[in-house]
């Protein structure tokens, strides 16, 4: 324990710089304690009125001291707590919210106008004109007020994730915490014991009194800590901070690894996010202290009692000279009695009850410090620095000089995890606080998170919640625990009093908001910014349950609280992305013929997961001629595509092709094997969902595909219907998406390439007509040949295990060559699918569009009997006149293809509210009919041909088009069946 | 892809394709199945291996059988006409070995699932997610493990293994 001067002393120096200046601190302080030992007394400046300000904490609950750490390029974090920030040699600390410095900040002139700057200011004053709040007011706005800023350059750490099970997590290493674990871990359970602190041990950290089984309780501490890691069952986690608690116990913790250490010495991740699964959670995350509203208790020097007991007992800091204590609580009197100990002069403790227990009245005549009940605190003097208090007592109001001012008017437990979990509160009057209702079975409080305050019903707590029914810890020196009923907030408190230190919000904010109407507490939250802060609220949000209550006259408990939300504290966007950085972000899924097409110059684009070949570009070639080359030579040679991203289901049993003709609109019936079908499915509501093609490989085994983006989707529409609507059929799907590589070789000279190449497969004519399907041989290796393609050419998709992809990808290039083969991309699929009028599921079709809508309905087994979507079908909406139709457009001349997306009016220039026709679903120009060609969805399209539309522009006056048959090339399919 | 990644406590190294088969049925055919090959049917989420053959319970009628490219044709005639489905999948998976002390904290970096011994002992298999990768993981050992993903997500499964070893230390 470092609780004296001397003590600090024997530890070793770290130097530091705070704003450029030089300091020096001792190892094992925190920013906080370091500076407050050098006498600084001002860390940072106030979000709204830019007042000067101190610290006011000694932990996380800290609103003021917010300070932005730099460790280099990509290493700067703004916001972060001083009462948190370990230092270290050589760490650079700067403040924030200030400019030029913290002692003279120009928008402290804020302050001097608070007055005109209530609650809800920025609502009621730049109000006009309207075009100045995005381009001015905002801008100022968000200038004057805030914190540090967000960093700008990319972060340079690295960051780990780890997911964790569990029977017990225990948050929390104060006594309970310890106990809990000990207790735990003792039964054998698996433990992990998280403290956000680099110190485990909570307020055992500055206790200096009490003894728990005869030890001290820094030895106590000491050896629970010994026990517990010596325990394989037992995670101890420091520097860990569980800030979220969600559904069924999953729990997630930030591991903060080497911000502590120089940026020298810091090897391996910044944070680790611990997403851990725990059987069941116990919070034993203590308490906060709540600070008094009088005017000016926001200046440097003005404290919570128990940091200051925490910055002498722990440190070894004395946080001033001559102390005041503003009171209504019991611990605040062993701060007073802890402070004098380490030699702080305490001139008053004024304590607002009229009563206290004899005990703390005889302790302080015994030590000689003055105290006064039923005095209160009016106002704090000194800008920079609290110089002196007003204090009103049974003798009128006096002003007694002092360089530090403690509050402690009681305690709030610190619920927000349990509170995250939805775990009920209930308002304690003795408490003057809220605390956990009832626990869950799973999630339990323990000791001053669940409002035991002393150290003897802590420890009791903590190891009855850690499962052990008949322990009990002797406590000697044990401290009484009472406070209020005093209002922590004065009714009279004017001016400058402050409830919301972090976002400056004061009590009479409250008062106003009251005044204007607003009574749930979270459109109080809302108008005045009370609790919006990083910090939450920590410190500041009981109070202003309490003055709203008052204000009201309400109960407390009827006024509630805000949600508590997660994050407990703020988590750095680096342990929450973790791994999921640049290329670790999203799987990019590569088909095996992926470094082959690289290899050709492809240029690839995401779809979906998968990376897809774009267009095969050479040097020098814009990317329109690329795509008009590939689709030329497609039409001209043969063009080779890999189709690898198609889903693919074998569907095979003996009922595969009843379910088959259920789950498709086909009748497969007289499909025989070696042929495949074009086929299209629906879902219940009659709306096309995927298309296809229905191979049948053997009487009970099919070979279906997919679109590359639906397999997933289709996949579980298959298994559903399977499991729920057609248990009886013995069939099953197997995904065999990336068993299979497909590599589509169209052309008219496919058949040249392809005969000599192939094993055991008759190409011709006669032998393999179109949607044909036969197994052989190619490079040795087995082959699925489908006669089929998505290009209207006579063409081949060549299916072989995904090992062989990338052999055959350049086996067929080199052997296709000298017949004018080349590699196509997406973009010239998509011109010659367009070509022929193919259409693209999911942008052709919208979702609400049925077979006949999409001049599919020939594809209907009209025989069959019932299939998914049947029934729909025959809804009279599903068939009434005036259903949007897919249709082709011709442009009268040009040469510019028509903006997908565009509305179909009748008119040129159609005036405002006119009904679209329809809208364009894919265009592009046809480099082998020289005009641009589109797709479109239009009402009672087929209905219109050869009609005249007009289409919109973005950029300028809409173009006249003709409806047509939306098939632009080859419509007799002469090319496809050669 | 990387072919090993080495960390402290743990080796990671790509296998060698092997043969798979994917065998569908109801459970009576699956015991039949399981008995032509010389092991019991594995209990749900567990594996039974014989020899280089390891049979992988995936889902109430669904096995994997690993590493026997006689595996179908020895199952032809016991199963006969029975319905069932047997698929060959070998090219469908790329398979990772993970191995050493640390190998279940390094998997615990992106896999969800509990890897205690207690709760997924040697011969315990699951389908469960790399990250955003599909996985099947099989516990071949104390300290050996077999992860299993989609071809096509073997790049990205093997960048964050990379990128999870990394974060191992401290």
């Amino acid at each position: 324990m470092i609780d004296s001067p001397r003590a600090r002393a024997a530890l070793p120096l770290v130097r530091f710089t705070f704003d450029g200046r030089a300091y020096e601190g001792r190892a094992g302080d925190t920013l906080a304690a370091a500076l407050l030992a050098q006498g600084v007394r001002i860390l940072g400046r106030s979000f709204k009125y830019h007042r000067p300000r101190g610290l006011l904490a000694a932990g996380v609950e800290e609103p003021n001291a917010l300070v932005t750490i730099d460790r280099g390029a990509g290493r700067v974090t703004p916001n972060l707590l001083a009462t948190q920030v370990e230092i270290y040699e050589g760490l650079a600390a700067r403040s924030q919210n200030r400019w030029p410095s913290l002692r003279f900040d120009a928008l402290e002139i804020n302050d001097l106008f608070s007055a005109l700057m209530p609650a809800g200011f920025y609502y009621k004053t730049f109000m006009w004109p309207a075009a100045a709040w995005r381009r001015l007011y905002e801008p100022l706005i968000r200038r004057a007020a805030g914190f540090g800023e967000a960093p700008r350059e990319a972060d340079a750490d690295v960051y780990a994730n780890l997911y964790a099970h569990c029977d017990a997590l225990v948050v929390g290493s104060g006594p309970a915490g310890l106990a809990a674990a000990l207790a735990a871990s003792g039964r054998g359970e698996r433990v992990i014991l998280c403290e956000q602190d680099f110190a485990f041990g909570g307020s055992l950290l500055a206790e200096r009194a009490a003894t728990i089984d005869g030890e001290a309780a820094a030895q106590w501490r000491a050896q629970a800590l010994a026990r517990l890691a010596a325990r394989a069952n037992v995670t101890l986690l420091n520097r860990t901070t569980a800030f979220g608690l969600y559904a069924q116990n999953y729990v997630c913790l930030a591991q903060r690894l080497s911000d502590h250490l120089p940026p020298a010495q810091a090897k391996g991740p910044r944070e680790r996010l611990w997403q851990v699964r725990a059987g069941r959670v116990i919070v034993a995350a203590g308490a906060i202290e709540r600070p008094l509203a009088f005017e000016c208790n926001d200046r440097p020097g003005v404290m919570l009692a128990e940091a200051a007991r925490v910055y002498a007992n722990r440190f070894g800091v004395a946080p001033g000279a001559r102390a005041l204590v503003a009171c209504a609580s019991d611990s605040a009197w062993r701060a007073a009695f802890d402070l004098r100990a380490a030699g702080v002069e305490i001139v008053l403790i004024a304590d607002a009850r009229a009563s206290v227990a004899q005990a703390l009245q005889d302790a302080a005549r015994e030590t000689g410090v003055a105290f006064e009940l039923g005095a209160r605190v009016r106002r704090a003097h000194g800008r920079l620095a609290v110089k002196a208090a007003e204090v009103e007592g049974a003798g009128g109001l006096r002003t007694i000089a002092c360089d530090l001012l403690l509050m402690g008017a009681g305690w709030t437990p610190t619920l927000h995890l349990f509170a995250q979990a939805r775990g009920p509160l209930a308002w304690d009057a003795a408490l003057g606080a809220f605390r956990p209702a009832q626990a869950r079975e799973d999630i339990v409080c323990a000791g001053a998170c669940n409002g035991a305050l002393s150290l003897a019903m802590a420890l009791d707590e903590g190891a009855r919640a850690g499962g052990e029914a008949t322990r009990v810890h002797a406590v000697a020196h044990d401290w009484p625990c009472a406070s209020g009923p005093v209002a922590p907030v004065a009714p009279v408190a004017q001016g400058a009093a402050f409830v919301d230190f972090q976002n400056d919000v004061k009590a009479r904010d409250y008062e106003l908001a009251q005044r204007e109407g607003f009574v749930a507490l979270e459109h109080v939250k809302r108008y005045t910014t009370s609790g919006l802060g990083a910090d939450q609220g920590k410190t500041g949000a009981i109070n202003a349950t309490r003055l709203v209550a008052d204000l009201s006259q309400r109960e407390p408990g009827a006024v509630g609280l805000t949600t508590m939300r997660p994050p407990f504290t703020p988590v750095s966007f680096g342990a929450l992305a973790h791994m999921a950085r640049g290329p670790l972000y999203e799987p990019a899924r590569e088909t095996p013929a992926h470094a082959g097409a690289a290899a050709r110059g492809a240029v690839f684009e995401n779809a979906g997961a998968w990376r897809r070949a774009r267009a095969f570009a050479r040097a020098g070639e814009s990317e329109p001629r690329v795509v008009a080359r590939e689709a030329m030579a497609v039409r001209t040679a043969a063009g080779l595509f890999d189709a690898s991203t198609l889903g693919k289901i074998e569907v095979a049993g003996p009922d595969a092709l009843a379910f088959l003709n259920k789950i498709y609109v086909n009748d497969f019936s007289r499909l025989a094997p070696g042929r495949c079908r074009y086929a299209v499915m629906l879902n219940e509501a009659g709306l096309v969902m995927d298309d296809g093609l229905v191979a049948r490989l053997a009487p009970d085994r099919f070979h279906v595909t997919t679109t590359s983006g639906g397999l997933g989707h289709v996949l579980h529409h298959m298994e559903d219907f399977l499991q729920t609507e057609f248990t009886h059929l013995k069939v099953w799907l197997v995904d065999v998406t990336e068993q299979w590589s497909c590599l589509a070789l169209q052309g008219p000279r496919a058949r040249d390439i392809l005969a000599p190449l192939v094993e055991g497969v008759d190409l011709s004519r006669a032998a393999m007509p179109p949607m044909s399907l036969r197994e052989g041989a190619i490079m040795g290796t087995p082959l699925r040949l489908l006669r089929a393609g998505f290009t209207g050419e006579l063409g081949f998709e060549l299916y072989t295990p995904a090992r062989f992809g990338a052999p055959l990808w350049d086996f067929l290039l080199e052997r296709g060559a000298r017949c004018g083969l080349e590699p196509y991309g997406l973009e010239a699929l998509d011109v010659l699918r367009l070509e022929k009028g193919y259409i693209v599921i999911g942008q052709d079709s919208d979702g609400a569009c049925t077979p006949d809508d999409l001049g599919l309905a020939r594809l209907i087994g009209a025989s069959k009997g019932d299939f998914v979507g049947a029934r729909s079908l025959r809804l009279p909406h599903l068939a009434s006149a005036g259903r949007r139709q897919l249709v082709g457009l011709r442009l009268r001349g040009g040469s510019r293809p028509l903006d997908v997306g565009a509305q179909i009016v009748e008119a040129p220039a159609p005036p405002a509210g006119t009904r679209a026709l329809g809208h364009v679903t894919s265009s592009r120009v046809s480099p082998a009919l020289a005009a641009p060609v589109a797709l479109a969805l239009v009402a009672d399209g087929r209905a219109r041909m050869g009609a005249r539309v007009f289409v919109t522009r973005l950029d300028g006056p809409c173009e006249e088009a003709e409806i047509a048959a939306p098939v632009f090339y080859d419509p007799a399919g002469e090319r496809l069946n050669g | 892809m990387v072919d090993a990644i080495e960390a402290p406590g743990v080796r990671v190294r790509a296998l060698a394709p092997a043969p798979a088969f994917l065998l569908c049925g109801d459970a009576p055919t699956l015991a039949l199945a399981c008995a032509a090959l010389g092991v019991d049917p594995p209990a749900p989420c567990a594996s039974r291996a014989a020899g280089p053959l390891a049979v992988l319970w995936l889902a109430p009628d669904r096995l994997l059988l690993l590493g026997d490219a006689q595996a179908a044709s020895r199952l032809r005639a016991p199963l006969g006409e029975r319905p069932h489905a047997l698929v060959d999948v070998s090219d469908g998976e790329a398979a990772l070995e993970l191995e050493g002390p640390a190998a279940a904290r390094l998997l615990a970096c992106a896999i969800m699932l509990d890897l205690d011994t207690g709760a997924f002992p040697p011969g315990a298999c699951a389908r469960t997610l790399l990250g955003k990768a599909p996985a099947l993981l099989l516990r071949t050992g104390e300290a050996r493990f077999v992860l299993r993903t989609p071809r096509s997500y073997a790049t990205y499964a093997c960048a964050l293994l990379a990128e999870g070893a990394r974060g191992l230390a401290p």
